[in-house]
């Protein structure tokens, strides 16, 4: 249960959550108070577990406003929204062919390491496309759907290895996580509504790819090819996390998500 | 897909002057409507910026939120790409990069 903002305690009340809200009202966004409720427990409950500080990038595209949605939770800088993309009532989604959303930074620019990287999205309507679809930087830190085949297609969750698992097109929502936290330890994770699941596990030792220096995108690689038109709620990457921590995070950003949003996670 | 085809350097004019819109306003860059190479077809060599209706109705900014066209800079730079009515229906195929 969220406490009303207005009640909470000035102690109580995260400066973070302050400058984020502040930001995208300043961009159009509407926030309500039960919004402001759940990114400040959201906020908050990420620096109780002491996992904030691995958060690099965190998106929450729900605002229906470019400018809103284009503003990082985390460090408040803003990425940019390129080409086709529908700004809905708690997604965006590219059109599949020209729409991407291009992160302010790279992965290497945010401390992410070799053995200590996480990536995340939220898709609550999967994408319609056959071809192979991705989000991420470069081709050694990205999730990319492959294979279209009748109804199956293969998420690789990339992270200098590859760590894939096949699932059918209809699954294809929810919060995917891949995580690596070790040299010889990536994880595919996906979270629904009906539970928290390891897709794959990969222990190849893998440090001699290079971190990515190119900017991460979501809705497309690059802003050149893979582009696809799921519905993505939210979106981003940071430092490793255990499989407990993915757990535990991954269901923080499904609260935050459902209680901003009124969205259901599939 | 409903768009502008013009040569790679008056695209990049008309990207760059939907930068200096938003910097104009002390904005970040948060929006851009892209260009595109075209690979193949008739119009191979060129470049294509987006600019259906949706795109052209995109909310950008505020409460309630402008779209590009309703920013003063538009009619400017839509003349730069020979006015709506010079956009055209391309094959999305041909914006595809190839493997």
């Amino acid at each position: 249960m969220s406490l009303l903002y207005s009640r909470i305690a000035e102690s109580r009340r995260d400066t973070d959550a302050d400058a984020y809200i502040s930001a995208i009202r300043t961009a159009g966004a509407t926030v309500t108070a039960a919004q402001r409720d759940r990114i400040n427990d959201f906020i908050r409950g990420e620096k109780i577990a002491s996992r904030w500080d691995s958060i690099k990038r965190f998106y929450l595209p729900i605002w229906g406003v470019a400018a809103a949605n284009a503003i990082c939770l985390r460090s408040l800088a803003s990425g940019t929204f390129v080409g086709g993309v529908t700004h809905g009532a708690g997604f965006v989604q590219g059109d599949g062919t020209t729409g991407y959303f291009a992160f302010s930074s790279t992965p290497s620019a945010d401390s992410i390491t070799a053995t200590s990287n996480f990536q995340f999205m939220l898709v609550n309507q999967a994408e319609t496309g056959t071809a192979v679809s991705a989000q991420g930087s470069g081709t050694s830190f990205r999730f990319r759907r492959a294979f279209g085949v009748s109804s199956l297609s293969t998420i690789n969750s990339t992270s200098l290895q590859v760590c894939s698992a096949t699932i059918g097109r209809a699954s294809q929502v929810g919060i995917f996580a891949g995580s690596r936290i070790a040299a010889a330890n990536h994880a595919q994770y996906q979270r629904r509504t009906s539970g928290f699941n390891t897709l794959a596990t990969d222990l190849v030792t893998n440090t001699t790819v290079a971190v990515p220096s190119v900017a991460y995108t979501a809705m497309a690689q690059g802003g050149t090819a893979g582009f696809f038109d799921a519905q993505l709620g939210s979106y981003g990457y940071g430092l490793g996390l255990s499989s407990a921590d993915t757990a535990a995070f991954t269901l923080a950003i499904k609260n935050l998500w459902e209680g901003c949003t009124n969205l259901t996670l599939p | 897909m409903i768009g502008f085809v013009v040569t790679p350097e008056i695209a990049a004019a008309v990207l760059a002057g939907v930068e200096q819109a938003m910097d104009a306003r002390g904005l970040p860059h948060y929006w851009s409507p892209g260009s595109f190479p075209i690979y193949a077809g008739a119009h191979a060599g060129q470049a294509f910026i987006p600019a259906d209706d949706a795109v052209l109705a995109t909310p950008l900014h505020g409460n309630p939120a402008f779209a590009p066209t309703d920013f003063p800079e538009f009619t400017t730079l839509v003349a730069l790409l020979g006015g709506l009515d010079a956009r055209v229906d391309i094959d999305p195929s041909t914006i595809i990069a190839p493997e």
